[in-house]
């Protein structure tokens, strides 16, 4: 609808997890809210608005609203204070906060070496009831294949989620060893660790990985293509504390 | 230097990380900014205190241990907290990329 009209109808949405609410923010940015009509459910009408308002965190904190990231590197740091808040809210983030900043680290870390962005974001939320924690990064650059292409590895576009998997298994564009340690070593921290999900979205491609060795490739049609790459952890809110160094 | 008419000593400069950067170490950029700083010390030896520090992210660990380890200065760590220098140490010696995914079967990719 939004190719033919130029505007976003979310008056039907009831409910909006950060995968698909991060993606639409974006574009929300992009073409300007006079051209989304908001849900017609008030709570979502209102999530909405708070998240998006990174002044407003309400107590108890549960969630780490829609920030954009800085173009800068060394800006870090309020994100990584809303991390460490979260924490003392949410027991398996303060159980294991090295885990969560060396994730957190990792993805935004992808996104400033390789990904060319213009804008990116990431937010999570808990949901207390449902016992997860989801964790998103979106960001609209060149690609996880269009990463690789620069340095000659080539993927076509029904091979992008080759190039994911490639991603996770390891791969980088960079030629120096110890790279490519990023995505690899957080999705093992996320599955084989939390016994969590990770869905990762790339132009043409995505792969999802759960529960131990479950791995999912999908090619996505022009329309459900994502120009940039999204990232959406969730994990289950078990206070276990986890060995981050049995995954690094 | 001559024993017995006095030496010269190497002059040693400290630096406390969690006062230049913070708790938590993030960011290639950020390990290049800690060596960057250690090497423009006129000092020969400089000596990074970790005290306070609380995590380290796995690629700023390797950026630092890249650079700290091609730079013209000793560096050299102290109050290293244990998980800090496990990091280290992981990067310094890092394991052999196991296959941790089975391979894709292309007939069991999906079309949306």
């Amino acid at each position: 609808m939004f190719e033919q009209t130029g505007t976003i109808d979310l008056s039907d949405e009831s409910f909006l997890y950060p995968t698909t609410l991060l993606p639409l923010l974006i574009l929300i940015e992009r073409i300007g809210a006079e051209n989304v009509i908001m849900p017609h459910n008030q709570d979502v009408a209102k999530y909405i608005r708070v998240v998006t308002r990174q002044d407003s965190i309400q107590e108890p904190k549960t969630y780490i609203p829609f920030t954009k990231l800085p173009k800068e590197h060394d800006e870090m740091e309020p994100i990584l204070q809303r991390i460490r808040e979260l924490g003392r809210d949410v027991e398996i983030i303060g159980y294991n906060l090295d885990a969560f900043i060396l994730i957190v680290n990792e993805m935004v870390e992808n996104i400033y070496e390789h990904s060319e962005f213009n804008m990116a974001y990431m937010c999570a939320q808990r949901y207390p009831t449902l016992a997860i924690l989801d964790l998103c990064f979106a960001d609209d650059g060149i690609t996880i294949p269009g990463s690789f292409k620069k340095c000659g590895f080539r993927y076509d576009e029904n091979e992008h989620y080759k190039a994911i998997h490639d991603a996770l298994m390891g791969l980088s564009s960079k030629k120096e060893s110890g790279r490519g340690t990023g995505l690899r070593s957080t999705g093992q921290i996320v599955q084989k660790g939390f016994n969590g999900e990770m869905f990762i979205a790339s132009g043409f491609g995505a792969v999802y990985i759960a529960g131990g060795t479950h791995r999912m490739p999908f090619i996505l049609s022009y329309d459900n293509r994502f120009d940039g790459t999204l990232i959406s952890i969730r994990v289950p809110l078990r206070p276990q504390k986890i060995n981050i160094y049995e995954f690094v | 230097m001559r024993w017995g008419t006095g030496c010269v000593m190497l002059a040693v400069y400290r630096i406390r990380v969690v006062d230049v950067l913070s708790p938590d170490l993030v960011l290639r950029a950020n390990a290049r900014r800690l060596v960057g700083l250690a090497e423009s010390r006129p000092e020969d030896e400089i000596v990074l205190d970790f005290t306070g520090v609380e995590t380290i992210g796995r690629s700023f660990a390797h950026e630092y241990v890249v650079r700290r380890d091609a730079s013209s200065k000793r560096i050299r760590e102290e109050n290293l907290p244990e998980n800090i220098r496990k990091m280290l140490e992981i990067v310094r010696n890092p394991p052999s990329k196991e296959s941790w995914l089975p391979p894709i079967d292309d007939a069991a990719v999906l079309t949306l």
